[in-house]
């Protein structure tokens, strides 16, 4: 399995320097990846068109060969909702949603069915350490275990492609061992984890590097 | 690769639009609100235009009078025979000129009217309520004629007033049962009905329409059918000016009713509308992280047309139950099936129109945007 950005270029609409020009690099799965560099230097972005969002001014993003980034909306959708999980900057959770609801949410875009996807959330908050507020709602909890819910949220569905951005930004050293830990235990299982980080030390015990 | 199945799509809606009762409440109570109001306001109109049909029908909307309107000559009687055999025609009866009469046995007592009838008495309009129908020569009276007469019964002999009439030739009629006239012949009620062994030419022939909207075609049919070779020598009386008016009466109707239905549709539209945009705008976070979690635009768009359309249905499915029970407490309308179910399904219709907007809002909306930290 790979996935690998080839001759990728980008530049945001009203922008006027490209982000990006013919970037080529080829991601592991069953390893964690650091993106590292500079603010304002395309990490996030990066994991924006790894996660299809956003679409290359030029070049391709690949999945075992197959292009990705330049199919329509549905086909990308789905591929994001069956292949990727994605963890934001911010927990971005649904206020109105406990917190298992939230996690659940995870599965609810891909076509997959059958699990007891709520056995599982409350499986993954226990590993994170939030199982205690399941029928919470977000605002009854912290930033750092919010953050937490949220990798639950991602790795719900065991998904091939985890794309991270900033996990651990925010958070005190207790949540972000929890969070990194969960994240090192996602590669171990085979997924392809890509963290966006200023978090040298973090980026350094990383398998690989990428620096933009 | 597809995304969820329809009905994890409706059970996802349901539970989002529990999540937001605000605006659940608010677009099913608008929806109630229009139903509501096109039934209450239409239901009246349809109450006032089935009045307005009921007084059509009455026996006396739908009686014809074929005068003849000069001095000497009359209508060949053997015309109320023809005129009976036309199609919507329930009954016509042919009357004389007006004499007077008085009680035989009074020798000179008051004088009161009287007028030779041609053709079957119409039961509809003409009870026998004693004795028997008249034959030849025999005459039947009003309770008021009794009384005119001076008969305590009806029963007796009564003669023209004056020799001088020419109406009738008979100098006696046996009087052989009461009458009792109904409001369509009204202006003859208090008079005895005479039938003559000659026959008599006719002043007027009343003609009963089995509907009102009959009336024309038979009043022409019946003008032809009287013989009378000028018809500017007789003249038509019916409801036919009224029938002209109550057709303007319904179409008024209808278009208002159309007019205040389109209002409120279009209001109630706007109002959903605008409501779902701003619970939209206010949710940008949440189709922002949808997107990012596999939610593709259309997937987006289902959500809130759906979140807009439960409400809606339910919205609908009160206001018609109630909007037809006001119509029947109200009005004592019960509105037909098609327009029943036409008001709910155009009101969603409306309602699903109106969300459309909200739903390339927030399909479209960029979710980088939204998930960027600044």
């Amino acid at each position: 399995m790979s996935l690998e950005v080839r001759d990728l270029s980008f530049t945001y609409p009203r922008g006027r320097e490209p982000i990006f020009t013919d970037l080529s690099v080829g991601f592991r799965f069953g390893a964690t990846t650091a993106i590292t560099g500079p603010s304002g230097g395309g990490k996030s972005t990066l994991l924006y068109l790894l996660g299809l969002l956003l679409r290359p001014s030029g070049g391709q993003v690949l999945e075992d060969g197959v292009e990705l980034s330049g199919q329509p909306d549905g086909e990308r959708s789905a591929w994001r909702a069956s292949r990727v999980g994605f963890v934001f900057q911010d927990a971005m959770l649904d206020p109105a949603q406990t917190i298992v609801e939230n996690v659940c949410e995870g599965a609810f875009y891909s076509a997959s069915k059958g699990e007891n996807w709520e056995a599982r959330a409350k499986v993954m908050l226990e590993k994170a350490g939030v199982l205690a507020r399941f029928d919470h709602r977000p605002g009854e909890i912290s930033g750092g275990q919010a953050q937490r819910v949220a990798l639950c949220r991602a790795l719900l569905k065991r998904p091939a492609i985890v794309l991270a951005d900033e996990p651990t930004g925010n958070l005190d050293s207790d949540s972000a061992s929890v969070v990194w830990q969960m994240l090192v235990d996602a590669a171990n299982d085979g997924a392809c984890v890509i963290i966006a980080t200023h978090d040298k030390a973090r980026a350094a015990s990383c398998d690989e590097q990428v620096i933009v | 690769m597809s995304g969820p199945n329809s009905r994890r799509v409706i059970r996802e809606a349901i539970n989002s639009a529990n999540r937001r009762p605000w605006r659940t409440l608010t677009v099913g109570l608008a929806v109630l609100v229009m139903c509501l109001s096109v039934f209450i306001t239409t239901g009246q109109s349809v109450g006032v235009e089935r009045r307005v049909r009921e007084q059509m029908e009455s026996e006396s909307a739908r009686l014809i009078s074929i005068t003849w309107r000069v001095m000497d000559g009359g209508i060949d009687p053997s015309a109320v025979e023809r005129i009976n055999t036309l199609t919507g025609v329930e009954w016509a009866l042919g009357r004389s000129p007006a004499l007077d009469l008085t009680n035989y046995g009074l020798h000179g007592g008051n004088p009161c009217p009287a007028v030779a009838v041609v053709g079957e008495l119409p039961p509809q309009a003409i009870g026998v309520t004693t004795g028997r129908a008249a034959l030849a020569g025999e005459a039947m009276v009003t309770a008021a004629a009794a009384n005119c007469l001076g008969l305590m019964q009806p029963a007796g002999t009564v003669t023209p007033a004056s020799a001088r009439q020419t109406v009738v030739t008979e100098p006696v009629f046996a009087v052989v049962g009461g009458l009792d006239v109904g409001e369509a012949l009204a202006q003859i009620a208090n008079f005895t009905f005479l039938r003559t062994n000659e026959p008599v030419s006719l002043v007027e022939i009343f003609i009963q329409a089995d509907e009102a909207r009959n009336i024309p075609a038979i009043t022409e049919a019946a003008l032809r059918l009287t013989g009378v070779p000028d018809l500017i020598d007789l003249s038509v009386t019916s409801s036919e000016a009224m029938l002209e008016l109550n057709a303007i009466l319904e179409r008024e109707l209808a278009a208002n009713s159309r007019i205040i239905a389109a209002v409120v549709l279009a209001a109630g539209m706007g109002f959903t509308g605008l409501a779902l945009a701003l619970s939209v705008g206010a949710q940008r976070r949440d189709f922002g992280r949808r997107r990012a979690l596999g939610a593709s635009r259309s997937l987006l768009m289902s959500l809130v047309l759906l979140e807009g359309a439960i409400p809606a249905l339910l919205g609908a499915i009160a206001g018609t139950s109630i909007g037809i029970i006001t119509l029947a407490l109200l009005h004592d309308v019960t509105p037909d099936l098609a327009f029943a179910l036409s008001v709910p399904a155009l009101a969603l219709i409306a309602v699903l129109i109106a969300s459309i907007p909200a739903a390339l809002t927030a399909a479209y909306r960029d979710p980088v945007a939204i998930l960027r930290v600044p």
